[in-house]
């Protein structure tokens, strides 16, 4: 017999314990351990591949310093403490897309950790970001599998987020900041579809009211958008509540997000810690920072996209259209520059307007906008001398408007301003010309 | 047996007496005559392709050409990766795999112009004291093919002492070098941990796996040395000191300037057999009367580096043998050997013990943290003495067969050597005579000259000092 649950009642009763796991594929030169070069997307299979990202016997890692200081420039802007000593430790386990028999991940100590991104006035926490290596790819087909190592080896950061979300669209937003943040520090393509970024969720639910974490998580995999991070989301949160009002305590388990359906299906058993058997690796010796090193990295970090909101909110431009800006990195580039360049441009008429751009305008630049902006928003002033001679024409050919205003009827000048806009076809300051219409009027 | 040593071999190949042709002719032969005995070869390569080589090398010299080993053969353990050549780590997994790289060692002597002779037999991923955890069968000793030459390195070590070739390359990760040098009587170099590059070597537990040499003299030792130490930018390991030209220092020690120390811990009759036990105080006398001075040192908890080694040991074996699930190369992991098996077994227990947030508190962690205070232990005897001498073994070579039983009793042949893998101080063996066992066997007795980091040149000049090569004429192979 199927129970029916109301799924309303359920929502009243259990709440979402929500983390996540972001893994990051940076877009170094060469990969994390050896010189083959990380770009892998659309490239013949087995190509980018050598003795060491192939675990051939003898084979040795060498770190990738670029990939360790983008490492601590994304833990920075996450802000976490960063590590000054930092290891590179082996996590064991088998799969035919790991080829050493254990993947090299930060594991006792990671570049960065207990950090925290503000979303909305909320401080969500971040565990720990840490670096690692990306393992090679599975192909099934016509019946066969096949194993493509060109992805094996690739640099990859993981950010683990504590339980701190509240709602899908809280983790939602979140997501989309930390997304752009790798995209500001021009670390990584950060692309959901090809899967150099990656969200996976960690859920578990629990009775309202309740402080303890759950003695259980589940992890959903294969999300390759924010949209469909919180349709899994949604989904698992009235999977397990059903499963709790039931009495029963749902799986540790990995699941697999299915777009089409909506659902998410069990896919193995989660490991525990002591199940991967990590080991300080012997053949990478420790990593020592100094905090002059450090600060350098930092240093050369640009505006984050908080920071710049921040900057936008200051010189009180409306916060939706400053979201857009951040959001908008080349618009707001293009904006900065002008801003500081035109005096005397109002910018947040200038920001609401570029919000308000369509997007089949949208690759216009922003000097082209800024043209558009001038001459729908400022108007010319005529000279006096053009003012009197104009309004003088407009009342002699139009006597019985200026008759109905000598009665009294005081619409009548609007009459007579509408004449003369169609008399010269421009925007321009209206003030001065019903000045003189009502000098003239009077006389 | 012509029984030339290397330094020997390139002043006659300097003066034209003798071709690398010939050369190469010459230990052919005689592998052929005598390893059908001694097994020390796994694979050889094809023999038209090795005198191709000489004739090249020949030509080469011909037109003046002449690198440090221009047509020079040697024989490479194993468990070195050489372009195109059969790479087994002697253990069946690997019986298929040719190795589609150079490790750094080989690449180095290659560009000297190295000529690989073949590929030598050693205990299956260099787990062993013996040779005799082979899958290619046991290596005997030329000195009695009843004995056994030590282990890891059977092979190279065999090969020296029965002049199948001049120089062989070896690793050593607790012992796997010095002891079979011991047990051969030829001279063998473990150098500082980081010292050469273990790129294409197939890793045995990489915080210990040093690569070294075997010759038949210091000379030829320190040459080869000279050419394969130094930095590695594929072995992010690998040390930046600089690479001294050690076989020209070797005279440069004047013996009164010399302090050596004796280890109190490894000179107890308990431990050592009486015979190794005279044989190495006799050596000690003998530098003592060059003028160097002898002090006795105790090196607080020394005897706790066999078991830290096992515990640090077993835990690498068991991650560096994760890669063998026999997808990719090789065979699967049921063709593991019963020692593989047992290590892996050990050091997977050893690793399950993992505390997240609390890296320092594991079992792993601790024995490395003991390891670092056996480091300072070092660094403090070091101040009082320049180099320690020890044994290399409790024992002298022992009969094939006597030890395969008790697992225990063979990791107990590794005692005086495994420590000073831990700490990663280089270790020379070199032979100082031969001695007679209870059967009447003569077999030939080693030193182990140990020195702190980077101090291999000071190890060279000691052992140029105490070293006997002369005892491999006694060598009576039929
Ligand atoms: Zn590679």
């Amino acid at each position: 017999m199927t129970a029916v649950f109301d799924v309303k009642k359920l929502k009243e009763k259990y709440e979402l314990v929500l983390g996540f796991e972001v893994h990051v594929e940076l877009r170094t030169q060469s990969k994390m351990f050896c010189e083959c070069p990380a770009w892998h997307f659309e490239v013949e299979p087995n190509t980018n591949v050598c003795p060491v990202c192939l675990g051939l016997p003898g084979a040795l890692p060498v770190p990738n310093k670029q990939a360790l200081e983008w490492t601590i420039l994304l833990a920075s802007a996450l802000n976490c403490k960063i590590n000054k000593y930092q290891q590179f430790d082996r996590k064991h386990y088998f799969y035919p897309d790991l080829p050493k028999g254990y993947q090299i991940t930060q594991f006792y100590f990671p570049a960065g950790e207990h950090g925290y991104l503000e979303i909305d006035g909320e401080k969500i926490r971040i565990r720990r970001v840490h670096l690692e290596e990306d393992t090679g790819k599975l192909i099934h087909k016509d019946g066969v599998s096949m194993v493509n190592f060109n992805r094996s080896g690739v640099p990859l950061i993981e950010i683990v987020t504590e339980p701190d979300f509240k709602t899908p669209e809280q983790a939602k937003a979140f997501l989309k900041m930390l997304h752009l943040i790798v995209r500001y520090l021009g670390i990584s393509d950060a692309d959901l579809e090809k899967g150099s970024m990656r969200l996976e969720p960690n859920i578990s639910v629990r009775l309202k009211g309740e402080t303890k974490l759950p003695d259980y998580k589940v992890e959903v995999k294969n999300i390759n958008s924010f949209n469909f991070a919180v349709k899994a989301i949604e989904y698992e949160f009235i999977r397990q509540a059903k499963l709790l009002e039931q009495g029963i305590t749902p799986e540790q388990e990995t699941r697999g997000f299915d777009p089409a359906s909506g659902k998410t299906r069990a896919q193995r058993r989660k490991e525990v810690a002591t199940d991967y058997r990590y080991l300080p690796d012997p053949d990478i010796p420790p990593i020592k920072f100094t905090d002059e090193e450090i600060s350098k990295i930092i240093a050369d970090r640009p505006e984050l996209p908080y920071e710049r909101l921040v900057r936008y909110l200051n010189m009180r431009i409306r916060k939706d259209a400053a979201m857009f800006l951040i959001f908008n990195k080349q618009i707001a580039d293009g904006f900065d520059k002008l801003i500081s360049k035109e005096k005397g441009l109002d910018a947040n008429k200038f920001a609401v307007f570029l919000s308000n751009v369509p997007e089949t305008k949208r690759n216009k630049s922003v000097e082209e906008l800024l043209a558009e902006f001038k001459a729908k928003t400022q108007k010319d002033t005529l000279d006096k001398a053009t003012v009197t001679k104009l309004v003088a024409e407009v009342m002699a050919e139009n006597p019985k408007a200026v008759d109905d205003y000598k009665k009294g009827k005081q619409n009548a000048i609007q009459f007579l301003l509408g004449q003369f806009m169609r008399k010269i076809r421009r925007r321009v300051e209206v003030g001065p010309i019903v000045e003189e219409f009502r000098k003239q009027l009077s006389k | 047996m012509q029984n030339w040593d290397l330094k020997t071999i390139l002043a006659k190949l300097d003066k034209g007496e003798i071709s690398s042709t010939e050369l190469v002719q010459y230990y052919l032969d005689r592998i052929k005559k005598t390893d059908v005995k001694l097994n020390s070869f796994i694979s050889l390569r094809p023999k038209e392709e090795i005198l191709k080589e000489a004739k090249e090398a020949d030509k080469q010299r011909a037109s003046g050409k002449v690198r440090k080993l221009t047509g020079v053969p040697i024989g490479l353990k194993d468990n070195f990766l050489a372009e195109g050549t059969r790479t087994t780590a002697a253990s069946k997994v690997l019986d298929n795999f040719v190795a589609p790289y150079d490790a750094t060692a080989v690449a180095r002597l290659k560009n000297e112009g190295a000529i690989i002779i073949g590929k030598l037999n050693m205990d299956a991923w260099a787990h062993g004291s013996s040779g005799e955890n082979s899958d290619y069968g046991p290596t005997r000793n030329p000195w009695h093919l009843d004995y056994t030459p030590g282990g890891s390195s059977s092979g190279p070590a065999t090969a020296i002492a029965a002049d199948l070739v001049p120089i062989a390359t070896g690793t050593d990760t607790g012992g796997s070098i010095r002891l079979p040098a011991a047990f051969t009587g030829v001279v063998g170099i473990k150098p500082t941990y980081g010292r050469v590059s273990r790129y294409g070597t197939v890793a045995m537990a990489s915080s210990t796996d040093s690569i070294g040499h075997f010759s038949k003299t210091v000379w030829d030792n320190a040459y080869i040395l000279s050419i394969t130490a130094g930095h590695d930018k594929y072995d992010a390991t690998t040390s930046k000191v600089e690479v001294p030209p050690y076989h020209e220092l070797l005279d440069k020690l004047d013996p009164k300037d010399l302090k050596v120390g004796i280890v109190k811990e490894f000179f107890d009759e308990n431990i050592i057999d009486s015979v190794v036990l005279a044989k190495t105080e006799q050596a000690i006398k003998e530098l003592e009367k060059k003028g160097a001075t002898i002090k006795t040192v105790s090196i607080k908890n020394i005897e706790r580096g066999l078991e830290l080694y096992y515990i640090l040991m077993s835990a690498e074996v068991a991650s560096n043998l994760a890669r063998y699930d026999g997808i990719r190369y090789g065979n699967d992991r049921t063709y593991f050997g019963q020692e593989a098996k047992r290590r892996i077994m050990l050091g997977t227990y050893v690793l399950s013990d993992v505390i997240p947030g609390k890296g320092l508190e594991t079992t792993y962690a601790k024995v490395a943290m003991a390891r670092g205070y056996l480091q300072q232990e070092f660094k403090k005897a070091f101040k009082e003495v320049d180099v320690l001498l020890t044994p290399v073994s409790p024992t002298l070579p022992f009969k094939l067969g006597s030890k395969t039983g008790d697992p225990l009793q063979m990791y107990m042949s590794d005692l005086l050597t495994v420590t000073f893998s831990i700490v990663g101080v280089p270790g020379l063996v070199v032979p100082i005579g031969t001695a007679t066992n209870k059967e009447n066997v003569k077999l030939p007795v080693g030193i182990q000259i140990i020195g702190p980091n980077f101090s291999e040149t000071l190890l060279y000049q000691v052992g140029k000092l105490l070293e006997k090569p002369e005892i491999l004429n006694e060598i009576n192979l039929t």
